[in-house]
């Protein structure tokens, strides 16, 4: 059975990786584009990105446009793995409890 | 770790509502606009094509070409990619092969007259449609179907009107559909 991920499941880290597991899965997202979609500071978006970092689910990729410092941020494999078993464990939920609820009414 | 059914049933709604707001976001990345303009484009081509003498078609051609290939240029500035993608890329490499092997059969095939020199560069055109509906947006291979079998029927059964009939079914239907995505991403 899929288990819940502690460390996805805190509110922002979940749209950070539901933002990134929409696209393909080599897609990589601009760090302001990210910022501004969720409405966070950078420092905020920073730290939650350095703990999914640390944890392999994502990666930081930093590059030059037009001689300018750009961060791109894309999913790992392992996060995109960890993020599919999340949500399989958060539909069992659901469904365990619309199973108890038909059971019950 | 505990989760009560509530708070899994919002997490869920939480992760739809991120992955909806990408969709529409990578959906008013471009594409969509691109239709619009090059509904407008073939519109007024074929349009024009209908009224003007056979002689001046290649210069509204060659001139709306040149308008619809400088605002997708600014187009691509302005909606430039926030969001990287080897499928970008891909888009690019498949539309070059589309224009190099489109004038590699323009050469070989020698169209005798403009409506068959335009069905010609319809069904190239049309065939990176139903490519790029493949990958992505179902609705661009519909377009691409649709957008060939009216310029074939036209140039078949109604050949005097071929190029009437392409203003309004195929440029109406691009910009048609580029609104259409437009709106279901709302």
């Amino acid at each position: 059975m899929a288990k819940l991920n502690e460390l996805i499941h805190q509110p922002v880290r979940l749209k950070i990786m539901a933002a990134l597991i929409s696209m393909e899965d080599d897609a990589q997202l601009e760090f302001t584009y990210l910022r501004d979609m969720l409405g966070l500071t950078d420092g905020n978006l920073g730290a939650h990105l350095r703990k999914l970092e640390e944890a392999g689910y994502v990666q930081l990729v930093k590059t030059f446009v037009a001689r300018k410092p750009r961060t791109y941020v894309a999913s790992t494999s392992e996060g995109q793995q960890a993020f599919a078993e999340h949500v399989a464990a958060l539909e069992a939920i659901v469904y365990a409890g619309e199973a108890q609820g038909e059971r019950d009414g | 770790m505990d989760v009560s059914r509530q708070e899994a049933q919002e997490s869920l709604q939480v992760i739809h509502e991120v992955a909806a707001q990408m969709r529409r976001n990578v959906a008013r990345g471009g594409g969509p606009y691109y239709m619009v303009l090059w509904g407008a484009i073939w519109f007024l081509g074929f349009l024009m094509s209908h009224f003007v003498h056979d002689i001046y078609q290649g210069w509204v051609w060659l001139t709306l070409v040149f308008i619809g290939t400088v605002a997708s240029a600014y187009l691509g500035y302005r909606f430039r990619s926030k969001v990287r993608s080897q499928i970008d890329v891909r888009f690019t490499h498949l539309w070059f092969a589309i224009i190099a092997y489109s004038s590699i059969w323009m050469w070989l095939a020698q169209p005798k007259t403009g409506e068959q020199a335009s069905v010609l560069i319809t069904s190239f055109m049309m065939f990176a449609y139903v490519v790029i509906g493949l990958w992505i947006e179902r609705t661009a291979a519909w377009v691409g179907l649709i957008v060939t079998a009216f310029a074939l029927l036209s140039y078949v059964l109604i050949r005097d009107y071929y190029f009437l009939c392409m203003a309004f079914l195929g440029g109406g239907t691009l910009m048609f559909s580029g609104f259409y995505i437009l709106r279901k991403w709302k």
